[in-house]
């Protein structure tokens, strides 16, 4: 039973997964998008500040990737999700300018056009949000915090079996 | 007052006494205490006990300075505060736990801890419905999922603070019917996940990693429970947590436990948990996280329990399999004099995010059950962190010692 579950705990160590950032993604969106170089951020477009491991894929630019199907060490994810940024006209940034646009331009699909003193225009293709350039807000805790919308439906009935009642 | 009302407080006043920020026990099973209901208003233990669950903890868990005699009267000092006998309709009580926490090597190197301030209330009536609720007192973010009022997030913080400031806390409020006999309870509100050992130990990896700790773990849903002399459980719907916001990072899904009796001293359980967010507050992703484990309970003698979890843990983005990993933990515990127990527990986790090879714990704890109402503990954690995406590993060392006394 011990040698079963000590086997079991090392399997699952081995095969857990490790999220690394991916170091040839930057090269891999070159070479996909057919850029003249690597995105000048490096991994910082989709690593916050730069920093790197499990969990940092924070920028809104990273963020889309990952909602489009961006996973670690899988080349053909951040081709698949470069394209559908590319159809879902995502602009992180919502300066009118789309992502790949911007990294076409060589600026940054995390700040806005007037922002990172960019060129404007950079491909011109810009007026798509994409919807994928929303931040959340941040997690608050304590009640009030935010609209219940279930609380909310259950109010609705409640009220609605008084009024009946009282019919 | 009456010696079976007797009987029935002073173990509540007793087990108060042992309880953590939220108590539980599964070591019970080396007194034939499989079930939990009996003793807990939550069917599947832990928190508020009920007058029976009073009495058998002055009867079983406290010290006593002689040996108690078979026919001995529960002690008057189980009630409720010590001496208020209450009436069979309306149950009672409250928790105080502060201590400290020695870290050597940290900043700070000592660091006070209020763990739990709170009041309990539960009402049973017609022998059929019960109304239960908890309300307290919170400091920094040991309890943020937990707060009530005032709200706290990122744009609240005190200039330089990074933490929820004192705070009004309610961890549990629910109503419940009984059926079949009382071997079913249904409830609705919010309350504890039923998932693998409800022990109070925190944060150990198996509770904090499936987010089934008593201290900040609960969701509101509804739960049905079952509890038998060989089978008991507990199936819940997760509705999410509405004491923290926005909707988005609220979890829905199931939660589940079953547990069967081999022998009247040795338990086997299997645990299984879904939920799903549209952001987890990590990454602002969607997430569905994954747990499903098996635990076992088992007293070779009277004197000694061993306890033990392991749970597969898997998270995932829409489509895709994010990562893997484990929680697991064995505790043997042994009780040499009755109300005074020693533990030595082993864990062990990964998270899938890049560690080189497992977390790793070593706890070695005291508890002392001295008198009506009253624990201390002494809890000495030693943690071997990994070497994680860069970051070398580590190890650290730390000493928790508390106060625990119940009204």
């Amino acid at each position: 039973m011990t040698a079963a579950l000590t086997r079991l705990a090392l399997l699952l160590t081995v095969v857990a997964a490790p999220a690394f950032a991916t170091a040839t993604y930057p090269t891999a969106i070159k070479t996909h998008l057919g850029l003249a170089a690597e995105p000048p951020q490096s991994c910082g477009v989709c690593h916050r500040n730069n920093v790197l491991g499990a969990g940092t894929v924070t920028t809104p630019f990273g963020t889309n990737m990952r909602m489009r199907g961006l996973v670690p060490n899988n080349e053909a994810s951040l081709r698949t999700a470069l394209d559908r940024m590319d159809t879902d006209m995502v602009d992180s940034d919502a300066d009118t300018v789309t992502d790949l646009a911007e990294l076409r331009a060589v600026t940054d699909p995390n700040v806005a056009e007037s922002a990172d003193g960019g060129t404007g225009g950079g491909g011109g293709t810009g007026g798509g949000s994409g919807g994928g350039g929303e931040v959340l807000p941040p997690l608050r805790y304590g009640c009030g915090a935010s609209v219940v919308p279930g609380l909310s439906a259950l109010a609705v009935l409640l009220a609605a079996s008084r009024l009946r009642r009282r019919r | 007052m009456s010696s079976s009302s007797s009987r029935w407080l002073k173990p509540l006043l007793l087990s108060l006494l042992l309880a953590g920020p939220a108590w539980a026990f599964p070591w019970m099973v080396k007194h034939n205490y499989g079930s939990c209901a009996a003793c807990h208003v939550d069917p599947s233990g832990a928190g508020q006990l009920t007058q029976y669950g009073r009495a058998q903890s002055d009867i079983l868990l406290r010290w006593h300075v002689t040996p108690r005699k078979e026919d001995d009267e529960v002690s008057s000092t189980a009630h409720f505060l010590w001496f208020l006998e209450l009436p069979e309709v309306v149950n009672l009580s409250g928790n105080l736990r502060v201590g400290g926490l020695l870290r050597p090597g940290s900043t700070p190197v000592f660091v006070p801890q209020i763990m739990a301030t709170e009041l309990y209330g539960t009402v049973n009536l017609l022998e059929r419905f019960v109304f239960h609720g908890s309300a307290g007192f919170g400091v920094r973010n040991y309890v943020a999922p937990a707060i009530v009022a005032p709200r706290c997030d990122s744009t609240h913080f005190a200039p330089g603070q990074t933490q929820c400031g004192p705070s009004f806390i309610s961890r549990e409020f629910w109503v419940g019917a009984k059926f079949a006999e009382e071997a079913v309870l249904v409830r609705a509100g919010r309350m504890n996940l039923p998932f693998g050992l409800r022990n109070n130990e925190h944060y150990m990896f198996v509770r904090d990693l499936t987010k089934t700790d008593i201290n900040v773990g609960q969701q509101v849903g509804v739960a049905a429970a079952y509890n038998s002399e060989l089978l008991r459980g507990e199936v819940m719907a997760l509705l999410g947590n509405y004491q923290v916001g926005p909707d988005a990072y609220r979890e829905r899904g199931y939660s589940l436990f079953a547990e069967y009796a081999l022998k009247p001293n040795a338990y086997l359980g299997l645990s299984s948990m879904i939920a799903w967010s549209q952001a987890d507050p990590l990454q602002q992703l969607p997430l569905t996280r994954h747990a499903h484990g098996l635990f076992v309970r088992v007293a070779p003698i009277e004197s000694l329990a061993i306890l033990g979890e392991l749970d597969l843990l898997v998270w995932q983005q829409p489509g895709l399999l994010d990562r893997l990993g484990f929680a697991a933990m064995a505790q043997g515990d042994w009780e040499p004099l009755q109300g005074v127990h020693v533990m030595l527990t082993l864990e062990g986790a990964h998270t899938g995010m890049g560690e080189m090879g497992p977390r790793l714990g070593v706890w070695a704890s005291a508890a002392w059950y001295l008198l009506p109402h009253v624990e201390l503990r002494l809890d000495n954690v030693l943690r071997r962190s990994p070497p994680q995406n860069g970051a070398p590993g580590r190890v650290d060392y730390s000493l928790l010692f508390q106060l625990h006394t119940f009204l």
